[in-house]
């Protein structure tokens, strides 16, 4: 019997990461990595299509993010891996992957309740209890899903916990 | 679609508690699919005056609802037979640990007061 | 919903297909009285209507024909019900687990299966004076 299925390819995912300024906050200017694991994905898109979220281009070079990063209030352009939905432990090594490849400054947002704690599938025996016991946690965002109001609300947090030293 | 960031007053934003309305009858912690919600009573005797004999009351010490765990499912909002708890539609309550997301009575009874219209959900 | 002798499970479906029902749809099992049954699904497009199979699955064996040589979009449902419910498709080529590490421990979704989960975790709902207990746990859980 084969055991252990093939891991996705995560590099590819990784240069999906997109820059977006946050409507709320113009000089806050983020990257964002949506591992978009279940239904939670959809919110993150009514963000975007809300107006919430305003991707700045379709993929941005290094040295335009630095442009973009001087205008910011951190003067960075952090990368946020937004961890939004199911992890089931078959997957969960390409979350873990996902985030290793992620350059700093970087910080993980755990959205809705699967992410933060396993969520509806607390008792499944094929679903991680929880993102943070695999990378470290900055935000946990509550819902099921959360609105994207919410997804806002969590990024200015993280925003907020960024200390320019 | 919204784009003014306001939500609309009957959301499932988060579940208010009316700690005064709660009877401790624990049906909502039982029936929670997720077991998110946990509860502390103690009884109490109190006599009113002129009664014949004392009454014995439910005394709320603590109310918690795990919102990192909850499913939004609205079942213990439902069979609440008090109508203690209620949908609002606060969403501002991100926390920077999983520990943060479990509300106590005084989070609960903060968001009674939020800016929700306090209107069912219902199609027309 | 048609039930079928397990014996005849593949070819009925073999049949379906040649007079049309060339859609699969889902396949999957649950637990009754004791017994699996593994259900399925089929359409026929051009005169839109569909076919739902049912048949028993065998106690000692737990095993049942694959449909998968007929219906090839059947082998992702019969991995997952393989998986979750300990039953071996007879000529099922692909028996990689999906979403459990390895076939290895009890199939979560049979009745006797126990939620580890549920079983490290209190239930809040205990009250101290009757007992009362929640699903998914076995009979003696609260005294152990
Ligand atoms: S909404 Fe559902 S999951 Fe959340 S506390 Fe109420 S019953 Fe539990
Ligand atoms: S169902 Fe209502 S009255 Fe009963 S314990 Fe829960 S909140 Fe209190």
């Amino acid at each position: 019997m084969a055991s252990g299925n093939t891991l996705m390819p995560v590099t590819a995912l990784v240069s999906g990461a997109r820059a977006y300024r946050v409507a709320a906050d113009p000089t806050l200017c983020v990257q964002i990595l949506d591992l978009g694991l279940a239904c939670c994905a959809l919110e993150v898109g009514s963000a975007i299509a809300a107006g919430l979220l305003v991707e700045i281009e379709q993929s941005l070079g290094i040295g335009e993010l630095a442009t973009v990063a001087e205008g910011t209030s951190q003067g960075a352009v952090t990368t946020i891996l937004l961890i939004s939905g199911t992890i089931t432990d078959a997957l969960a090594p390409a979350v873990l992957r996902a985030w290793s490849q992620l350059s700093e400054p970087k910080a993980a947002v755990s959205f809705g309740a699967c992410a933060n704690t396993g969520g509806p599938y607390w008792d499944a025996p094929t679903v991680t209890k929880g993102i943070d016991q695999l990378i470290p946690v900055r935000v946990y965002v509550p819902g099921c899903p959360p609105r994207p109001e919410a997804l806002i609300a969590g990024l200015l947090k993280v925003r907020d916990e960024i200390v320019v030293t | 679609m919204k784009t003014d960031g306001q939500v609309p007053g009957q959301a499932h934003g988060v579940i208010a508690l009316t700690a005064s309305a709660c009877t401790s009858c624990m049906i909502c912690v039982r029936e929670c699919p997720s077991w998110c919600i946990e509860l502390e009573s103690h009884d109490v005797e109190v006599t009113d005056p002129g009664a014949r004999r004392p009454r014995t009351v439910s005394f709320l010490d603590a109310f918690t609802i795990d919102f990192g765990l909850c499913m939004y499912c609205g079942i213990c909002v439902d069979l609440c037979p008090f109508d203690a708890l209620a949908w609002r539609p606060d969403f501002d309550y991100a926390s920077r640990s999983a520990a943060g997301l479990v509300q106590g009575i005084g989070e609960l009874e903060s968001w009674q007061q939020g800016p929700g219209d306090g209107t069912a959900i219902s199609d027309s | 919903m048609r039930g079928i002798d397990p014996v005849n499970w593949a070819d009925e479906f073999s049949a379906l297909q040649a007079q049309g029902y060339s859609f699969f749809d889902f396949l999957t099992a649950y637990e009754r009285d004791g017994a699996i049954e593994v259900i399925a699904r089929v359409l026929d497009p051009g005169r839109k209507h569909s076919q739902l199979l049912v048949t028993k699955v065998d106690t000692d064996q737990k095993s049942v024909a694959s449909i998968s040589r007929v219906y090839p979009g059947s082998v992702w449902h019969e991995r997952e019900t393989a998986e979750m419910f300990g039953i071996n498709f007879i000529g099922l080529s692909d028996n990689r687990p999906l979403l459990r590490r390895s076939m290895i421990g009890r199939p979560p979704l049979l009745k006797s299966s126990v939620l580890a989960a549920r079983m490290l975790k209190p239930w809040p709902g205990q009250p101290s004076h009757r007992k009362q207990q929640p699903i998914g746990v076995v009979d003696d859980w609260l005294q152990a």
